[in-house]
């Protein structure tokens, strides 16, 4: 429109405008050419020659065009408009302040600051109540960390400390943060977006905590795949994630981890890329050293902030509806902020994690070793002889070990042989842990005390044992809830349980999930909707507000109507000479529904009956109704990383 | 209007150009109109605005700060507000030929065509510039520089007072050596390699001087023009597929921006179109309305013509 006037008023035509377009825009000040100066030299047959160049008006033009002049400001106007780039504007943003434009660097802000549908979708698993989340803001419980910038916190003010010791090498933090920075380029240049999964399956090596640290640098979400896992098992989980990437090992004897994964980027849609951390990276996929060695080391220029998600790990099973928990970095290192008064580590400490990194436990040693600014002491594989060497080689002063980590070296006689001196505090976590087994470790620790903590991958650290309580509390209790939460113990009825009395274990605090991603039926059995997280657990609260777990309520054993816990049964038939580790789980029965059989795994060159199973019981004072009624010796009792027995894998269940 | 005619051409030139430099001008000098009316396209001459015009007064005043041109880039261009230093002493100089000389005079609006649209205005302050001597085109859009004063910002005044016309600048400053040592290694002068949009080109000669400019003043106007986005803005909003791409295109931030500058922040953009005062016989013909009538009220009271 021009001066009021419509097109058709004009006399302007869709075809006048693709004919003329073109010419007038040229013609127009829109683009001005002079050659040399003419005007200042007032050199007039210059000035004639060069009119058209510098711009001639619309008036000029149309009497040149044999246009209308409101014709050719039609035209030339909507010429404009058609060819204005708006968002050229926004490269403004990226300069003054000593920074200048270089077009061979630019890249337009709508690549560079892309989500994907994914990447959207896994935010909305951070789905927190508001009241929530205001509380946890406004108490400063969330605040603005971030794993890299804890990182860089100490790649300036102790580069040259040692972070990580591992099999694969040792790495100053300065070393670390290079590497991880290399790390995050490089996949940026290959195409992972901020947002995006990157799956990871790779032992406790240095190589890890690169990964770790560069993925997450980058802005990416690490989900982790427990190393025993294969094809199988990892296909819907990395569907379930949208995985982009996979971080694997090298091929070994028993496993082609590079092969398995390029077979799954076949099958799974969203997988890109296969990168290699240890040994030869086959074609068809990266070598994380390749690219670490490539990578720019400038800081990454769209760094993650404390809201995004950081870690999807999975915390049961492998069927079509896994249970992903997204842990933003708010959640997830609130709670190693809170719970870091307990452990008083500081930069002298050297940090022996025993759980895998793949497991949410791992992860949360991990990043107390990082907040802390100590060492972490890496442990790829466990086995008695592992640990105990490891601990006397690298002195560790913490340790965070399972209790079937400490159980295995007690069997074998290795706790009260080995060196433990280095150890002033050792937590066990991961499963239950039965008193003996606890003592013993305190016990092997002439100048360290034993504490307890309880955790999920759902919250971290809930409860624990203050490592100042007396012996009985850390190595008998799981202690009082850690600072913030809140914890309840619920009957089925509904009703909160009194102390002393089982209940399901529920808790709340700044470092429990919204939910789990994509999984509505379980985040509704889960959740309760403001706030508290049923954890599964049976729990009891003592007169001194100590809590113990009892047992996990889909593992009672309901006989004619009986709820029978096994766990207190297995402690004491664990403790057999012949018996390496048991677990009672119920077998149908079309009498009483269901009855118990205890699987045990033995140890080597021992029998075991049934019968003597319950002489056992008998002599340990366990109650007749309580016995299993069916025994069955398993070759290898399945386990999780944190060698927690999975008795929905035992057989013939 | 008494007109007066015992005016000494060079000392109004004088007072004219002392006042310039006295109310905070660099630079001020007179352009030569029938250069002007010769070089201006048709519809943007003096002549089209005002047919009375005979003398064009052309004056610069400081543009940035030392410390503006270290901020960010998105708040640097919000600092061309210092030429409104140079429409209020053109608006002065005005104000005093009509008060100290009783000519006719007015202060050039630096504003754009609204016939033509936004990106043509009603007359070329630069090419006044040029031609009264206070500035010279650089290879940066032929934006003017001064060898002393570098970028400045200008503002006219036409009035039908004659006076003698200055000549241009003998030497133009753009390149300088610097500029064209990067010119003879990169093919390009710094105000070249470092514009966003790459809207800038040319050659420079064997001796060091500018052999062609090439400007592309749509793209500069992408960096410079944000109004252009405001009907861009809402034609997407009204052709958006769904309601959250309709409201993030509309309550964007950068996009409230320009909510907000055609509302509080626009300054004169809002302001009046003037016409009911224009024809108000209060407004523009009480007695000391006419800066003219208050000259000649107080040279008959036997006045100061200072």
């Amino acid at each position: 429109m021009t001066r009021g006037l419509k097109r058709s008023q004009v006399g302007i035509s869709e075809e006048m405008i693709q004919t003329y377009g073109d010419a007038i825009f040229d013609l127009s000040h829109n683009l001005q050419i002079r050659r040399g100066d003419p005007v200042r030299e007032l050199n007039w047959e210059e000035i004639e020659k060069q009119k058209e160049n510098a711009g001639i008006s619309d008036i000029e033009i149309a009497r040149k065009l044999g246009l209308t002049h409101d014709q050719v400001t039609y035209i030339r106007t909507t010429m404009e408009r058609r060819r204005f780039n708006r968002h050229n504007y926004h490269r403004l943003y990226d300069l003054g302040g000593g920074k200048r434009f270089r077009t061979e660097r630019y890249i337009p802000h709508s690549e560079r600051f892309t989500f994907r549908p994914e990447a959207i979708a896994l935010r909305k698993a951070l789905d927190f109540d508001p009241r929530s989340a205001t509380k946890y803001l406004k108490l400063g419980h969330w605040n603005g960390d971030t794993v890299s910038a804890w990182l860089d916190n100490w790649a300036e003010k102790t580069p040259d400390a040692i972070a990580v010791r591992g099999p694969d090498g040792e790495l100053t933090y300065a070393e670390q943060r290079d590497r991880a920075r290399r790390l995050a380029n490089s996949l940026l240049d290959i195409g992972v977006q901020k947002g995006d999964v990157v799956a990871i399956q790779l032992p406790n090596l240095a190589a890890f905590t690169t990964a770790y640290f560069g993925v997450l640098m980058m802005g990416g979400v690490l989900s982790t795949m427990h190393m025993p896992y294969r094809g199988g098992e990892m296909k819907p989980l990395l569907d379930h994630a949208g995985a982009r990437a996979v971080i694997c090992a090298g091929a070994v004897e028993n496993y082609d981890a590079p092969a398995t994964m390029m077979n799954l980027r076949d099958e799974v849609d969203t997988l890109e890329h296969v990168i290699v951390a240890t040994g030869d990276a086959p074609s068809g996929t990266l070598s994380l050293q390749s690219m670490i060695d490539d990578g720019s080391a400038s800081p990454v220029e769209n760094p993650p902030v404390a809201s995004d998600p950081a870690i999807l790990c999975f915390t049961s099973g492998t069927s079509s509806a896994p249970k992903a928990v997204v842990h933003s970095y708010q959640t997830m290192l609130a709670n190693n902020r809170i719970a870091a008064p307990i452990y008083n580590m500081t930069q002298d400490d050297v940090v022996l994690g025993g759980p895998p990194f793949t497991h949410a436990f791992g992860l949360c040693v991990l990043n107390f070793t990082l907040m802390a600014g100590a060492t972490s002491l890496l442990m790829p594989a466990f086995s008695p002889p592992a640990l105990i060497e490891l601990i006397e080689s690298g002195k560790p002063t913490v340790a965070f070990l399972a209790p079937a980590h400490v159980a295995a070296c007690l069997k074998t006689g290795l706790l009260d042989s080995g060196d433990l001196s280095s150890i002033r505090i050792a937590t066990i976590s991961g499963s239950a842990c039965p008193p003996d087994v606890a003592y013993a470790l305190e016990n092997a620790m002439p100048n360290g005390a034993v504490g307890q903590m309880w955790g999920m991958t759902e919250c971290f650290m809930g409860l624990h044992t203050p490592f100042d309580s007396p012996p009985e509390i850390r190595c008998e209790t799981l202690g009082g809830t850690t600072p913030t939460f809140e914890a309840r113990m619920v009957l089925e009825s509904g009703e909160l349980a009194r102390d002393g009395e089982d209940g399901e274990l529920e808790i709340r605090g700044c470092s429990v999930i919204a939910g789990y991603f994509n999984n509505a039926d379980a985040n509704r059995t889960a959740f309760t909707g403001d706030g508290w997280f049923k954890t599964g657990d049976l729990a009891v609260r003592d007169a001194g507000g100590n809590i113990r777990i009892t047992g996990r309520a889909k593992d009672l054993i309901n006989r004619g109507g009986i709820k029978i816990n096994p766990v207190d049964i297995e402690a004491v038939i664990d403790r057999h000479p012949s018996v390496l580790m048991s677990a009672i789980a119920p077998i149908p029965d079309d009498v009483l529904g269901e009855r118990a059989c205890v699987y045990v795994e033995l140890q080597p060159g021992s029998s075991l009956s049934l019968e003597e199973i319950c002489a056992w019981l008998d002599k340990n004072e366990v109650a007749k109704m309580k016995w299993p009624e069916k025994l069955k010796i398993v070759d290898n009792m399945p386990l999780t990383p944190t060698r927690k027995i999975i008795k929905s894998a035992l057989p013939s269940r | 209007m008494a007109i007066k005619n015992d005016i000494d051409p060079a000392v109004a030139k004088q007072t004219i150009l002392d006042y310039c430099l006295k109310k905070g001008a660099l630079v001020a000098g007179v352009a030569d109109i029938k250069a002007i009316e010769r070089i201006a396209p048709e519809g943007h001459r003096p002549s089209d605005m005002w047919p009375r015009a005979k003398s064009v007064i052309s004056l610069g005043v400081g543009g940035q700060t030392q410390g503006a041109w270290h901020i960010p880039a998105k708040a640097l261009g919000y600092f061309g507000s210092t030429e409104v230093r140079a429409y209020t002493i053109a608006y002065g100089a005005a104000f005093l030929i009509e008060n100290k000389f009783g000519k006719r005079a007015i202060y050039c609006p630096p504003d754009m065509d609204t016939e033509a649209g936004p990106r043509v205005p009603f007359q070329s302050l630069k090419l006044h510039a040029e031609l009264a001597g206070i500035g010279a085109r650089s290879l940066a859009g032929d934006i003017l520089l001064h060898p002393e004063f570098g970028y400045m910002y200008f503002a006219s005044v036409f009035t039908e007072l004659e006076l003698e016309p200055d000549r241009p600048m003998q030497e133009n400053p753009c390149p300088t050596t610097s500029c064209v040592d990067l010119f003879r290694k990169t093919g390009q002068t710094p105000c070249m390699k470092f514009c966003p949009v790459q809207c800038l080109s040319g050659d420079i000669d064997a001796d060091g001087n500018q052999a062609e400019m090439r400007y592309d003043m749509a793209s500069c106007a992408e960096m410079t023009q944000q109004f252009e986005s405001v009907p861009a803005v809402l034609a997407d909003a009204i052709r958006a597929t769904d309601e959250e791409e309709r409201e993030d295109l509309l309550f964007d931030a950068e996009n409230k921006i320009l909510w907000y500058k055609l509302s509080v922040g626009s300054g004169g953009l809002l302001g009046q179109c003037f016409e009911c005062m224009r024809v108000c016989p209060i407004a523009n013909q009480s007695p000391q309305a006419d800066p003219i009538r208050r000259y000649e009220t107080r040279m008959a009271a036997g006045g100061d013509e200072a």
